[in-house]
């Protein structure tokens, strides 16, 4: 799975549009990334690319990119 | 996990009664003082777009006993056969005695009778019912009654709790009653689980014994909580199927506790239920805690003229932590309709009494 398409998921579960997301982007900085969205990514990520995600390793995601590099697929 | 096998003990009844006064939160877009964003996600990630909650005049135990007075109306119990009561809150009336006796009186139940509350959340269902079918397994009583149901989208009066998160919207008004009964042709089993290391996930730890004065409320613990569910629950789901045999196909519904929409849909497809087969009152209801399970029955069969058995796999989890699942099959005619609660009781205390002041010894 390319990078691009690691993005687009992100973007496909915060409802933002194709291209919102670079892994630069600070977390903090999306609206969108609420405790709701936390709870979608926790989905994602096990569903996804079985990686079962704890408060503590949400709490240290600061970039977009903190995130893409847990997704080993 | 604590398996039970309850083999001469059938669920004979179940009803439901919820407050007159619905909030119609999908309005709340409307609200200058509300953020619509906010309400839009809200309805979109939890399914909550109304809900009934009580006024200050009424409490669970109000609607605990509509709901068990209704049974009793509908002739499936005289008050002299209930051999036990059991109430599920964690809104009661009282911090002593057990709301369960009021509700006893109330509804002219008998002396010869075991009558207690029980402190559980959104797992009372489970709880209250595997517990009442223990003790008629064991006990001369043959009938019992089980009352489940909180009020916790009320809140108590003189107290404005802050909403500062999805809580203060996610939570409905509601109580439900199940009528449990000896029968030698029938049976269900059940598996409850606990884990105390998780109590402050969900925890209202002010105003009792420990720490007397604080805050209404505390934040959960959202990411705790929603992993505990969406990994123990399948979990203990499955674990029932392989121990008691069966298959999710062999079960016309599975009834889950209505916490959101989206732990709805990630513990069906775990266990591979379809969500056709998952009903859903939250939309409707909101989070109405341990009653959910039984007010989710009873809203899709109330109604219904059909005389046939269906065969419900339920699981209600929550504060505690505390997860379970029983699994039975009933008549669809035994599944009262969805009542409004108008009962109301006068105790003779004062809400405006002086305060006593103790001198220290």
């Amino acid at each position: 799975m390319t990078e691009r398409e690691k993005l687009a998921l992100l973007e496909d579960m915060m409802e933002l549009d194709e291209g919102d997301l670079t892994v630069d982007k600070a977390l903090d900085d999306i609206d969108e990334y609420d405790s709701m969205a936390k709870l979608s990514l926790i989905v994602l990520m096990e569903d996804e690319f079985g990686v079962k995600l704890t408060g503590d390793v949400i709490k240290g995601f600061e970039t977009v990119g903190d995130i893409v590099a847990l997704m080993n697929k | 996990m604590i398996f039970s096998k309850f083999d001469d003990v059938k669920i004979a009844a179940i009803s439901a009664s919820v407050p007159e006064n619905i909030v119609d939160i999908a309005a709340k877009l409307d609200d200058p003082n509300e953020d619509p964003k906010f309400i839009k996600h809200f309805m979109k990630n939890t399914g909550i777009k109304a809900k009934h909650k009580s006024g200050y005049e009424q409490t669970a135990a109000d609607f605990s006993f509509s709901a068990a007075k209704q049974i009793m109306e509908a002739g499936y119990y005289k008050p002299e056969e209930i051999g036990i009561l059991i109430n599920i809150t964690q809104t009661p009336d009282y911090r002593t005695p057990s709301t369960a006796m009021t509700i006893q009186k109330r509804l002219g139940l008998s002396k010869d009778c075991m009558v207690f509350d029980i402190n559980l959340g959104c797992s009372g269902f489970v709880y209250g019912v595997s517990l009442a079918a223990s003790v008629l397994k064991t006990s001369s009583a043959t009938k019992g009654l089980v009352t489940v149901g909180d009020t916790l989208a009320r809140g108590r009066k003189h107290i404005k709790l802050k909403r500062s998160s999805n809580t203060g919207l996610l939570f409905g008004d509601a109580s439900a009653a199940i009528l449990l009964e000896k029968d030698a042709d029938r049976g269900f089993c059940s598996a409850l689980m606990s884990d105390g290391t998780g109590h402050k996930a969900l925890s209202i730890p002010y105003n009792a014994w420990k720490h007397p004065e604080g805050p209404e409320s505390v934040p959960g613990d959202d990411i705790a909580v929603f992993n505990f569910t969406i990994n123990e629950v399948p979990a203990i789901l499955n674990a029932y199927l392989e121990k008691t045999g069966t298959i999710i196909e062999d079960y016309d519904d599975l009834v889950l506790h209505q916490a959101n929409m989206m732990i709805l849909k990630n513990v069906a497809k775990r266990v591979g239920m379809p969500m056709d087969k998952v009903p859903v009152c939250l939309d409707r209801y909101g989070n109405t805690s341990g009653c959910s399970v039984p007010l989710t029955i009873v809203d899709k069969y109330g109604e219904s003229d059909d005389d046939k058995e269906v065969n419900l796999l339920t699981s209600s989890f929550g504060v505690g932590l505390s997860w379970g699942v029983i699994g039975f099959k009933m008549n669809v005619k035994d599944i009262l309709p969805i009542t409004i609660g108008k009962d109301t009781y006068e105790d003779g205390y004062s809400d405006d009494a002086e305060m006593d002041q103790v001198a220290e010894e």
